[in-house]
Parts: structure tokens; C-alpha cells; sequence
């Protein structure tokens, strides 16, 4: 990471389906962003769409190349947007889609490599899983973009900070679940905790900044929790949204990350061929004794 | 493995309050509309939902209909001027014993069960057509442990466009109930579906809710197998029993079904979002 970096976190709502509207809200808030002095601007998953498609993902699938994603990248003029829509492909297949956008380009697409199929989930019925995680060269360092569920098999964080990712990128769609009383955080729900452990262990385990944006308000009876937040490399909690929709800076300064990594070299000493060779022999069930 | 302790069933009901009454607003406002009609019992679950309904539109966007008929316990409509008042909504009392015995007058021999749902069923369509004077959605009133019992009459007190405490067991009503400050009289009181003197839904259904409830946060949430549960302190016989009303009830917490004909069946294969395009 050469350069601070003011990032907007955009926890906001969005209207099941309606592109348009839903790209004006986008336009407006990375006007009010930029007014705060912001240089990336992350929107939650499928912002652009809604999270519960349903048979709507074919009505509002976007090409890359579709004027409306141009807008956005036209928008992200002297600063990078982060905003997800629902991918078509030149082969027809639906992706979802995380888009980072710079200076009137879409300069990097994350296809959510693990769509959710199990409890309320049926993501793997409208979409396809994409098969790439590589990070990205911006103007403040190196980053990398996950979509929720990615974060939650941690080799894809992994793969990021292997791939010298200084800044991870999560955007999310999460639920609202378990409204037990929490002792030590009240008020806090419990799949909002889950999050919160998750990404302070890795945040840490990686030395890399994480920035987490989820969405907020309710669709289909289910309300998006909210709760984003921004890790420093030590793992500490650097911001903390709450349930409602808010629009928050928060700087990510060079200087914590450098003496993060110089006090814990996990990344110079990391054994990369290691890792691989031991990952063939157990993908091809050669197993040591 | 230990019994679950009522602890388990302990709500944060300042979150819980937060959440549902936004999913109140947001649901309601994706329907164009701002206000909500629901009936009110005299019971805990219709107070809760209607001081709900209440932070989510402010008292004066919410009305509340007391719906008697003439064997009601008296304190049942007394308990529900009390929360309405509480609450500053307005109240209405709509008397639906003419339309009950004026059908039942063809029918003498019909069971306290007939009845029973007939009761239910003329009262939602007082709030049906309530709500299209009055401009604003029926709000339901049924918890997750009657719905699951099936302890309702399917398109009776079962109906509403939105039910904000669908997914809180009965005793986490009251929990919410005591945070909501509602009346004490409506706080304490044996819950009862009031179609005949003295009638208690514990003393009906041969449990108590506190039980019912432990048993069903076991077996839904928990998802425990019988020899868990048993291992957890709940008696086989009573396991069983509930396991049989659940799946007894099934059709009542579904869409009727469709017979497939098409390759777009509605809800089979034409699936899209409630809030499509809201």
C-alpha cells in the first residue's frame, strides 16, 4: 500500500429489480461521497439489483458492456466505485457480480465463486459460480473483492493476500439472524457476530485492511443487517455501522499496515509452493501416513 | 445433554422491536401504503402486533378492530380498549354475532370446531374490508408456536398481508410484550382463542407453552433427532404428539397447490420475489 485512502462505506437499501432507480441512488451517494472527500466508494452485493431476484435474474442481467454499468463507470471519475449486478456473459450464464470501477472503466470483475445453497439460500439455482480470485493494482495499493460467501471459505482471502492484496473488499447481502440477548454486545445480532469474528481472525491472520459493506433495509420479509465494518491489518475494528443505511468514511492509512507486516513477516516468509504442493497431493487423495 | 433451559428462548427485545418495526414500514410501504388494520383480541399477540404497528406508522395510522361475538369473555374486549388506548390507536368494535348466527341459524347442529372458525373467518373479512376503507394492510397476529401447532384457522385469524411476529415463540411474545409496556392485565393473562367461557389454549391443548416451546426450540431450531430430544428431558409421548401436529398443519403454512399442467407453474416454476418491484 503506497497511498492513504478514504473509503465511503455505502450501506444502503436497494428496490428489488429496478435497475434504474437503483443506479440514480448510486450516482447520488457517490456524489456525496466524493463531497467527503472520498477515493473508494464500496456499494453491498448486488446493489444494483436487489438480493432475492428469483426468476427476475434473467430480467435484470447486464452485459459488461451495457450503458448503464458505463454511467457508474463514467461516475467513478478521480475516484474507484465498488457495486454488484447480476453478470451475463457472452455464454448466457448469470454471474454475481462485484465490479470495481476507475476513471470511466469497469477495471476488474469478482464473479461470487461460491453462490449459497443451503438454509434460506438458493443462490446456486439462478446463478453460476465464477473461478477467479485475483487482486487488483489501484492508486492507493494493491486490493482484492469477495462477494460474501467467498469470505467465508478463507482460501479465497488467501488467495488475495498471496495475490499481495493490501485491502480486502467484502460486500454482502447478510440476514438478519438470532436475536438472543449477546452478554458482551448488546444489541448485537448473532449472524452479525459471526461476521464480525470472521473477519477480525482474518483481517489479523492476513495482516491486510478489510473492508466489510452490507446491506441494509428488508425484502421479502427478510431485513439485510447492516453492521459494516473496517478492520485495521492487526485486526482491530477501525469502523462499526449499525443496523440503518449510512454512508461513512473511513481512512486506511499505509503506516499501520507497514509496521503490521515488518513486525509480523507472515507474508515475506509465507512458503507459497508449499501450500501448493501439499494441495495437489491432497486434490489428487494422496494421502501421508 | 441437558434440557434447554428457558434461556434459550431469551429475545434482545430492544433489537427485536427495531427490526420489526421497520420490517412493518418497509413491507407496508412496498404495497404503496402507510397504515395497518388488525384485529384486536384482548390477547398478547395482538397487542404486540398492534404496538408494532403503532411505532411503525404512529398511533393514528393504525386501526384496531375488537370483533366480539356474544359468548366472548366481557374482559376480552375490556383488555383491548385498555391496550388501544394505551397505545392511543383508535378502536372500533364490531359485533360478529349476526353474521355467525345468522348462518349457523341453517346449521343448529354445527360443532364448537365449526364454529369456532366460522368466528375466525368472519373476522377476517371484517379486516379484509376494513382495510380497503381504511387504506391500509392487515397485519397478522398468529406466533410461531400456534403456527407451527397449526393451533389457527387457515384463512381466519391465520390471514394477513404481514405478520411481524411470525418467527417469535409464544413465550418470547410475552417477553416482548413486558418490553413493549403493554397493560399488565394483557401480560399476565392465560392465553385463550376466547370461543367459549373459561377457555384456555394450555387447558386445550393438554401443555403449557413454556414446555411446547422448549420442546419446539429443540426440535426446529435445534433440529435434535428423537433420541436427543429424550436424551434433552422431553418425554417420547409428548415429542411425538407435537411432531404429528406439525406435519398435520403442513398445508395450513402453505399456498394451496397448484396442479402442474405448464413448464411456468405459479410458485413451482414461476418464482419471483413478493416484493417484485418495490
Amino acid at each position: 500500500m503506497h497511498a492513504p485512502v478514504n473509503v465511503s462505506l455505502a450501506q444502503c437499501d436497494a428496490i428489488l429489480g429496478d435497475v434504474g432507480r437503483n443506479l440514480d441512488a448510486h450516482l447520488a451517494l457517490i456524489e456525496e461521497a466524493r463531497g467527503q472527500g472520498a477515493g473508494l466508494v464500496v456499494f453491498p452485493e448486488l446493489s444494483l439489483t436487489g438480493y432475492h431476484l428469483r426468476d427476475l435474474t434473467q430480467e435484470v442481467a447486464l452485459r459488461r458492456d451495457d450503458p448503464r454499468l458505463q454511467r457508474l463507470a463514467d461516475a467513478a471519475r478521480g475516484l474507484d466505485v465498488v457495486a454488484g449486478w447480476i453478470e451475463e456473459s457472452p455464454e448466457h450464464a448469470l454471474f454475481n457480480a462485484g465490479g470495481w470501477f476507475h476513471d470511466g472503466r469497469l477495471v476488474h470483475v469478482h464473479r461470487k465463486v461460491y453462490p449459497v445453497n443451503y438454509g434460506m439460500f438458493e443462490e446456486r439455482r439462478y446463478w453460476a459460480a465464477g473461478d477467479q480470485v485475483a487482486a487488483l493494482d489501484t492508486a492507493f495499493g494493491r486490493a482484492g473483492l469477495l462477494v460474501c460467501e467467498d469470505a467465508w471459505h478463507p482460501a479465497t482471502t488467501y488467495l488475495l493476500y498471496a495475490d499481495r492484496a493490501d485491502v480486502v473488499v467484502v460486500t454482502s447481502c447478510s440476514p438478519a439472524r438470532g436475536v438472543q440477548p449477546a452478554e458482551d454486545a448488546p444489541g448485537a445480532l448473532r449472524s452479525a457476530r459471526a461476521w464480525d469474528l470472521l473477519l477480525r481472525a482474518q483481517s489479523a491472520a492476513f495482516n491486510v485492511y478489510t473492508v466489510y459493506v452490507n446491506r441494509c433495509g428488508v425484502e421479502d420479509g427478510t431485513t439485510f443487517s447492516g453492521n459494516s465494518r473496517v478492520f485495521g491489518p492487526d485486526g482491530e475494528p477501525l469502523a462499526t455501522l449499525g443496523l440503518e443505511r449510512e454512508l461513512r468514511l473511513v481512512t486506511l492509512d499505509p503506516a499501520p499496515l507497514r509496521r503490521r507486516r515488518a513486525a509480523l513477516p507472515m507474508l515475506r516468509d509465507e512458503r507459497f509452493d508449499v501450500t501448493l504442493g501439499n494441495l495437489e497431493r491432497i486434490a489428487h487423495g494422496r494421502y501421508v501416513l | 445433554m441437558d434440557a434447554t433451559s428457558s434461556s434459550a428462548l431469551l429475545i434482545d427485545a430492544p433489537l427485536v422491536e427495531r427490526i420489526l418495526v421497520s420490517f412493518l414500514r418497509e413491507e407496508v410501504g412496498s404495497a404503496g401504503l402507510q397504515r395497518a388494520v388488525l384485529g384486536l383480541s384482548g390477547g398478547v399477540d395482538s397487542a404486540v402486533s398492534c404496538a408494532l404497528a403503532a411505532r411503525a406508522f404512529g398511533p393514528g395510522n393504525v386501526l384496531a378492530l375488537c370483533l366480539p361475538y356474544h359468548a366472548s369473555d366481557p374482559a376480552s374486549e375490556r383488555d383491548a380498549r385498555a391496550v388501544a388506548q394505551a397505545l392511543g390507536v383508535r378502536c372500533e368494535v364490531v359485533d360478529i354475532s349476526p353474521q355467525v348466527d345468522g348462518y349457523f341459524a341453517r346449521f343448529p347442529d354445527a360443532d364448537r370446531m365449526r364454529r369456532g372458525n366460522k368466528m375466525a373467518r368472519e373476522r377476517m373479512s371484517v379486516l379484509y374490508d376494513r382495510s380497503a376503507e381504511f387504506r391500509g394492510l392487515v397485519v397478522g397476529t398468529s406466533n410461531k408456536t400456534e403456527l407451527l401447532l397449526g393451533y389457527g384457522t387457515l384463512f381466519g385469524d391465520m390471514a394477513s398481508a404481514v405478520n411481524p411476529i411470525g418467527d417469535l415463540y409464544k413465550t418470547q411474545i410475552f417477553r416482548l410484550a413486558r418490553h413493549l409496556d403493554l397493560p399488565e392485565a394483557v401480560c399476565a393473562k392465560a392465553p385463550s382463542a376466547d370461543l367459549w367461557s373459561g377457555q384456555t389454549d394450555e387447558a386445550e391443548m393438554g401443555f403449557t407453552y413454556e414446555a411446547v416451546d422448549r420442546l419446539l426450540w429443540d426440535m426446529v431450531e435445534r433440529r435434535l433427532t428423537d433420541a436427543e430430544l429424550a436424551a434433552a428431558g422431553h418425554a417420547p409421548e409428548f415429542v411425538t404428539r407435537v411432531h404429528r401436529l406439525i406435519a398435520r398443519s403442513q398445508f395450513k403454512r402453505r399456498m394451496p397447490i397448484i396442479a402442474k399442467l405448464t413448464d411456468r407453474t405459479i410458485n413451482a416454476d414461476f418464482r419471483y420475489p413478493r416484493d417484485w418491484g418495490s
